[in-house]
């Protein structure tokens, strides 16, 4: 329940008094506080620094550490005072959370820090108001990143992995050449290799001298053997590498669909098309086409080089600027074509023949290039030849700021990463190195003797004895307030939870349901009664509710005195349901089980006997209760004269 | 609904103490509670002084599952002793201190008033269904057995036959007492909420 609301509660139980004249039977008992206390105020020692408070301010929160017995730990007999041995400026936040209800996260403090007092005192970061909550949630998730970033790098850099398989290793080496020196060698032979196909590739077209003949060759029909040997030797190679990685890729499918791949295969394939085909003429012109796509194999470098992934990254990032300066750039050359074409139309032995034949003049002055093949030669078609141009500057210098600044914020971004990781070997080398300190030992000596002192500290007291077995006293009151309204109204709150399914009702009042439909639900009820795992649970759990409740387990006497056999019913079945939650966890959330669950002493007037077992037997009994009827609690006497069916329903016990 | 002054100061300490049933403690204990709570947390809701917005948000907080609105204007209505539209410390008090340290003679007083909505000294059948179902709205759909469309009229016909003993369709405040006098359950939970403070 939130802060301020909790202090509202013994409002509204006065007020539930309001209901006490209209309600037909009779109320539950309240939970009693076995020890009041007074208010009083509690001392906490954060290092040194002292914070006073209400205790009933540090219970609005029950289910966090100091709202709950778990601070008894940290109590110092000497100095009546809970010591903490945790930072004290961040502890101002925490408590400023218990007086107001609103966590704040101070931004000078670290995330991580935070992070961990928090979670030391219980309290969930997502709470947090929502003023401070941005904040908190984007350092989150900065830290994050630059975790995740140092894992990825840590398993990336770290040479002693436990035994990797060959493919894996392999896929390593080929992956980050550093791991190993035959990687490394691997990295640049292919390389020197690509940088040879590349300038063979160049160097074939360059004319070479003459033949004998007055016929000027380029060098690679001159020395076509020379060339031909080494575009195979530099083929083979990348053959080879290709396949050796198709073997090592961890997963093929998603490899052979990689850019890189792609672009092996096409630098390649050029090769042994041509080996395949023969040398006829009719297809030695689209021989030649392929011979260009040797070209790509420039593109292998981008294995070598980091900065070429990342302007390959970053166009890709930037697809959506770069489809924008296509789309209005081609918007406004359309535009300026058509114009300049219909403006030049006039004029004798013009250029600009057709609209297309105008998309190059526009282009070319748009761009700022202005080769002069295409020349305007009226006024009309200079004036918007100088239009188009003076566009042409700002349409391009549009989109270009975004694409560099991306290009920069992820330029940035492996920069950091590597600088990290420079700095982070740097940094361990030299932690090592103070590790290996005598101060050690001493230190590990000393932190034990505090762990063993501060076991010493005393334990509870029977106050907190209490406490610790069940729910807290607001909780306690809160569903005995819901009980009265159930009683009041003669419903029951519907349970969601099948096991703990509480579905009998509260026959107070027989105008609510008919004796059938009671009779069905009692049966149910009692199927649920039978799994005799309660019965455990049952004896063991002596301490909680009240005492009746053992000694009831065990009498076998058949109770009858079910003028109020419902509430018994309900009762016996939140007896288990009370044990089971308890035994589960001492949860004090309100959830709609545990709504039924209470502390039920309101059985107490009902069982002053010894001899009344609830437990066992309920009768159900209708509704001819009168609230003095209902109010008999005689002890031992048979069930009530009644004309329904008794239906005898044992428990589990 | 206007709003008192920016800041209500509540009555001294001394004066409440005598006009009430509580001690110094309690009475500190309740207004820290109190003050808490009308300040900040709910928007215009100056300090020293409930609305009743504020009143029924306070109220919901308790019944989750059911709609308690109606039932917390009535209840706004019977601590509002002064009719002004909210709520202030020392209306709160009093209210406690009758439902809490009361004599069961009060505490039924109380209760005659909080059901008499136009508090003319009668409760009529029309004013018992309004309390009643606001009662039952509290609890929501979600009950077993499922509520019936005429439980609260059944139930107020039940009450009626107990409380009306001249059978003249109203119940008169000295009708109430005597009859909750006579009924033990009804004495016995008037005790119920003693020792809340």
């Amino acid at each position: 329940m939130a802060a301020g609301v909790a202090a509202w509660l013994p409002f509204a139980r006065a007020a539930a008094i309001g209901w006490m004249p209209v309600a037909n039977c009779p109320m539950p008992l309240a939970p009693t506080e076995k020890n009041k206390r007074q208010d009083e105020l509690i001392i906490l020692n954060v290092s040194g620094r002292r914070f006073q408070t209400w205790r009933t301010t540090l219970e609005r929160y029950p289910d966090t550490l100091l709202g709950s017995t778990e601070k008894e730990f940290f109590f110092n007999e000497d100095t009546k005072e809970y010591f903490f041995d945790r930072d004290p400026e961040v502890f101002r936040c925490i408590l400023n959370f218990y007086r107001t209800g609103k966590l704040h996260y101070p931004r000078y403090e670290c995330i991580s820090a935070y992070d961990e007092e928090l979670a030391f005192y219980g309290i969930l970061p997502e709470i947090i108001g929502d003023c401070c909550y941005e904040e908190y949630k984007d350092r989150k998730r900065e830290n994050a990143e630059r975790l995740m970033d140092d894992n990825d790098s840590e398993n990336n850099q770290e040479g002693s992995m436990p035994s990797l398989s060959f493919r894996q290793t392999m896929w390593r080496a080929f992956e980050n050449p550093h791991t190993s020196t035959l990687a490394l060698v691997f990295y640049y032979v292919t390389g020197f290799f690509i940088a040879v196909s590349v300038i063979t590739n160049v160097v074939e077209t360059v004319p070479c001298g003459t033949v004998p003949g007055n016929k000027e060759l380029p060098c690679g029909e001159r020395y076509a053997v020379a060339f031909f040997c080494l575009d195979t030797a530099c083929v083979m190679i990348f053959t080879v590498e290709y396949l050796l990685r198709l073997f090592a890729a961890p997963s093929r499918y998603r490899f052979i669909r990689s850019v890189m791949s792609i672009i092996d295969v096409v630098a390649i394939m050029p090769y042994y098309i041509g080996l395949v085909m023969t040398n006829n003429e009719d297809v030695s012109g689209a021989f030649v086409t392929l011979r260009v796509f040797r070209v790509f194999r420039i593109f292998k470098f981008s294995r070598h080089s980091q900065g070429l992934r990342i302007l390959g990254y970053t166009l890709k990032s930037c697809a959506s600027e770069l489809g924008f300066l296509l789309f209005s750039l081609t918007m406004a050359i359309i535009i300026f074509a058509t114009v300049m074409f219909y403006a030049e139309k006039g004029s004798s032995a013009s250029k600009f023949t057709s609209i297309p034949a105008s998309f190059w003049y526009t282009i070319v002055t748009m761009t700022t290039l202005g080769y002069g093949d295409m020349v305007p030669k009226t006024i009309a078609g200079k004036i918007f030849g100088s239009i188009c141009s003076l566009s042409g500057v700002l349409v391009i210098a549009l989109p270009v700021p975004v694409i560099v600044s991306n290009f920069s914020r992820i330029y940035h971004q492996n920069q950091r990463a590597d600088k990290r990781r420079a700095q982070k070997k740097a940094r361990l080398a030299r932690i090592r190195v103070a590790k290996t300190g005598s101060s050690n030992a001493y230190l590990h000596s000393k932190r034990n003797g505090l762990l063993n002192e501060a076991l010493e500290l005393p334990g509870s007291t029977e106050e907190e004895q209490h406490m610790t077995k069940g729910t807290s006293l607001i909780e306690s009151q809160h569903h005995h307030l819901l009980h009265c309204l159930e009683k009041t109204t003669g419903l029951s709150y519907l349970v969601d939870d099948p096991l703990l399914s509480v579905r009998t009702s509260t026959i107070k009042n027989h105008e609510f349901i008919d004796e059938q439909l009671f009779e069905q639900n009692c049966m149910e009820s009692s199927m649920q009664n039978y799994p005799s795992s309660r019965s455990p649970s049952l004896s063991s759990q002596a301490g909680l509710g009240s005492s009746c409740c053992s000694r009831r387990h065990k009498k076998s006497a058949h109770l009858p005195n079910c003028s109020v056999p419902a509430t018994r019913l309900r009762s016996m079945q939140e007896l288990s349901t009370i044990h089971i939650q308890c035994s589960e966890q001492p949860s004090l959330t309100t959830s709609r089980s545990s709504l039924n669950m209470k502390a039920d002493d309101g059985l107490r007037p009902n069982c002053k006997g010894a001899q009344i077992t609830t437990a066992i037997i309920s009768i159900p009994t209708p509704p001819a209760l009168t609230p003095e009827g209902e109010s008999r609690a005689g002890p031992g006497s048979p069930g009530p004269a009644t004309n329904v069916p008794n239906v005898v329903k044992v428990s589990a016990l | 609904m206007e709003m008192a002054t920016v800041r209500h100061r509540p009555e001294a300490l001394e004066l409440l103490e005598a006009q009430s049933k509580f001690t110094k403690k309690e009475l500190q204990i309740l207004y820290r509670g109190f003050k808490n709570f009308g300040v900040s947390s709910f928007r215009e809701c100056p300090s020293g002084v409930v609305n009743e917005e504020t009143f029924k948000e306070i109220y919901s907080q308790f019944f989750p599952q059911g709609d308690s609105t109606t039932y917390a204007h009535f209840l706004f209505n019977a601590f509002d002793t002064d009719h002004n539209g909210s709520v202030s410390f020392e209306d709160f008090v009093m209210g406690l201190s009758i439902l809490l340290r009361g004599t069961v003679q009060e505490k039924l007083n109380w209760a005659f008033n909080l059901y008499d909505i136009n508090k003319d000294g009668y409760i009529t059948k029309e004013e018992m269904l309004d309390i009643m179902k606001a009662i039952y709205d509290m609890m929501g759909k979600c009950t077993y057995p499922v509520l019936k469309e005429d439980a609260p009229r059944q139930h107020v016909e039940t009450f009626f036959q107990k409380m009306d003993k001249n059978k003249d369709g109203v119940v008169t405040i000295d009708e109430f007492i005597e009859s909750c006098q006579k009924d033990e359950n009804i004495m016995r939970s008037m005790q119920l909420f003693e020792n809340v403070i």
